[in-house]
């Protein structure tokens, strides 16, 4: 399907794609487009997780009396117990996801707090096994207190390090009264023995330390997020300001064309009606006044083809970064150039010879589209009747050619071009008297946009011209023009 | 012969197609704005549309009209007219559209012309879709 800018012109305006949803207590939330992604995320970071208790059991069960597990003490099967709840639950919240029934009745941001605080309980299995204190264990909660203040806002977010606070000082509080036994993964022949009421104070200050971090981290995490949510919403606003402002442009394009071109239309229309009657009811004309129809109907497509051309060549000024560059079949836009010219040819017992093998290249097709009609159509022009005009595109076809360069040529034994303006032959109205009178018609700006096109893409131009016996252009594109698109921006935004 | 209702706002276009189409022995209808276009149409069910496709303070006046007969046709289970749609926006201009675009959804026609109008081709496209109104 035509992706062309008038589809969006006529049709309804796209809705616009954004990561950031409507405002929500006066701060942006990530949509549920990203919360949908990122539980599907949270999902597979489990099966990490829960593959890793299961590899630390077994390296504890088997090499607990090696040196590798010297002052770690594996106790007991609490990593493979851990592993199978947090499967079940993995496996609950994936089918959650993937069903879009069940997902229907919990919403993307249910099954990430669902997934959230699970998580957070199974932690606090963890911490209370490997040591609530002593060991870095309770640091686990710090990748969901930074995920939540990416996800949610600043007040949402906040929960995340309230329940691992609570979940953490409920575990030390436990152990410390006893309910609990403390517990180490470090053995008690490195470290010595855990002696709760020798830590005392020292405890509290342990416990409070954890938390404080973890609010401290929450807040610097979650203020920049909001930075970067706020800034991400401004980009996206500016972004749709701009695509507003381009379509504007496009539009006023579409109708200037329409309201400068309609006229003309008219004329030649009422031309054609009189030349119609002429022929096919056999009224009589003057031979002048036949001959004024024809030069008034010359004029009016000079000026028809002026607007075109102008207007083709304001469209190449469009930033190649509002575009959508992609694979262009050169051959086949060759063949549907002749195709279009061949009655205006046939007409002149002008015959296209055409050695055409598929390439492609990256850009954008009316871009190439351009460079190759006019340069076809200026052959044809400027040909004598019943000439013989060669179009070529192959790979390597060109002397100064690289192998794998797409080379277009076209080839005419038309009027030529003297030699001392070869030079000048690209520039904006640019017409030799042999050119203006073999066609007054032309606007002097064909080449003109082959040039900006070549500029575009880094296309060579070579040109070789004589005086009366015709002219070859040949189109080089560089090596790697079948490559990505991004390379063909970066091309664009460097020769700019 | 046929009745056919050339739809365009320029009445110098219109009139020349409608002359030589008339010439052809065809019955012929102008209308220079679509509103008016749809009353005739409602009244009478013409053989062969031919459709400008932007009018004044509409610049899609003419796709919504395609659209609107392709809806009416198909909501009363009638055979599509077949639509030649002109316009001064074609495949010359940078982002105009041609025969490719042509879609049941976003452009419902038969065929699609420039302008100016060539009138042997008009009338060659006019003469094959109503012998064959299902095609294009």
């Amino acid at each position: 399907m035509n992706d062309h800018v008038l589809k969006e012109f006529f049709w309804e305006k796209p809705a616009a794609a954004s990561y950031i949803s409507a405002r929500s207590g006066g701060e942006h939330q990530m949509s549920d487009k990203v919360l949908i992604r990122n539980v599907a995320w949270y999902i597979r970071l489990r099966w990490i997780s829960i593959s890793l208790l299961v590899l630390y059991y077994a390296a504890s069960a088997l090499l607990s009396r090696t040196d590798f597990f010297k002052g770690i003490q594996p106790r007991g099967p609490w990593p493979l117990l851990l592993a199978l709840c947090l499967s079940f639950a993995n496996t609950v919240f994936f089918l959650f996801s993937e069903n879009i029934k069940l997902g229907k009745l919990f919403p993307p941001v249910g099954q990430l707090w669902a997934q959230i605080v699970t998580d957070l309980f199974g932690i606090v299995i963890v911490v209370h096994y490997c040591g609530s204190v002593g060991t870095p264990s309770p640091f686990l909660y710090v990748l969901h207190i930074a995920l939540a203040c990416i996800f949610f806002s600043t007040k949402t977010s906040l929960l995340v390090p309230i329940m691992a606070s609570m979940l953490y000082c409920g575990c030390v509080a436990l152990e410390f009264f006893g309910a609990l036994t403390p517990r180490s993964i470090f053995a008690p022949e490195a470290f010595g023995p855990l002696k709760y009421s020798v830590m005392g104070q020292s405890l509290i200050w342990q416990v409070t330390a954890v938390t404080v971090i973890f609010f401290l981290l929450w807040y610097m995490v979650s203020r920049l997020s909001k930075i970067l949510r706020l800034r991400e919403s401004q980009l996206i606003r500016a972004n749709e300001e701009t695509r507003r402002t381009h379509m504007e442009k496009e539009k006023y394009s579409i109708q200037m064309t329409h309201q400068l071109k309609s006229p003309l239309d008219a004329i030649r229309s009422n031309i054609s009606l009189l030349l119609y009657y002429k022929q096919h009811k056999h009224q009589e004309l003057p031979l002048e006044a036949v001959e004024l129809l024809h030069r008034i109907d010359i004029r009016a497509k000079g000026m028809t083809n002026l607007i075109v051309d102008v207007l083709k060549l304001s469209r190449l000024n469009t930033p190649m970064e509002k575009l959508t560059p992609k694979t262009v079949e050169i051959d086949l836009l060759v063949k549907e150039a002749i195709d279009e010219m061949k009655s205006n040819a046939d007409n002149r017992g002008i015959s296209i010879e055409t050695d055409i093998e598929p390439l492609s290249v990256v850009g954008v097709d009316d871009h190439f589209k351009m460079l190759i009609e006019n340069l076809i159509a200026n052959a044809i022009i400027y040909s004598f009747d019943g000439a013989a005009v060669r179009v070529s595109c192959r790979k390597g076809a060109h002397e100064s050619a690289l192998p794998g360069e797409a080379v277009f040529t076209v080839a005419d034994s038309g009027i030529g071009i003297p030699e001392d303006k070869v030079p000048q032959m690209f520039d904006d109205y640019f017409r030799t008297k042999e050119a203006i009178n073999h066609n007054s018609a032309s606007t002097g700006i064909g080449l003109a946009i082959v040039k900006k096109v070549a500029q575009t893409y880094g296309i060579r131009l070579s040109v070789s011209s004589h005086l009366g016996k015709g002219t070859t252009v040949s189109a080089i594109f560089p090596a790697g023009a079948a490559d990505t698109v991004d390379a063909v921006r970066n091309n664009t935004m460097d020769a700019e | 012969m046929a009745y056919i209702l050339i739809i365009d706002d320029d009445p110098d276009i219109a009139n020349a197609s409608a002359n030589v189409l008339r010439s052809e022995g065809h019955e012929i209808e102008t209308q220079l704005v679509p509103e008016d276009a749809m009353k005739s149409i409602e009244k009478r069910r013409p053989d062969l549309i031919v459709l400008d496709v932007m009018f004044p303070g509409d610049a899609s006046g003419g796709f919504e009209l395609a659209r609107w007969l392709s809806r009416k046709f198909k909501e009363t289970k009638q055979s599509p007219v077949p639509v030649v749609m002109v316009s001064a926006i074609n495949q010359k201009v940078p982002f105009g559209f041609s025969n490719s675009d042509i879609d049941d959804a976003w452009l419902p026609v038969s065929e699609f012309m420039e302008k100016p109008i060539d009138f042997e081709i008009l009338k060659s496209k006019v003469k094959f879709l109503l012998a064959n109104p299902r095609n294009g």
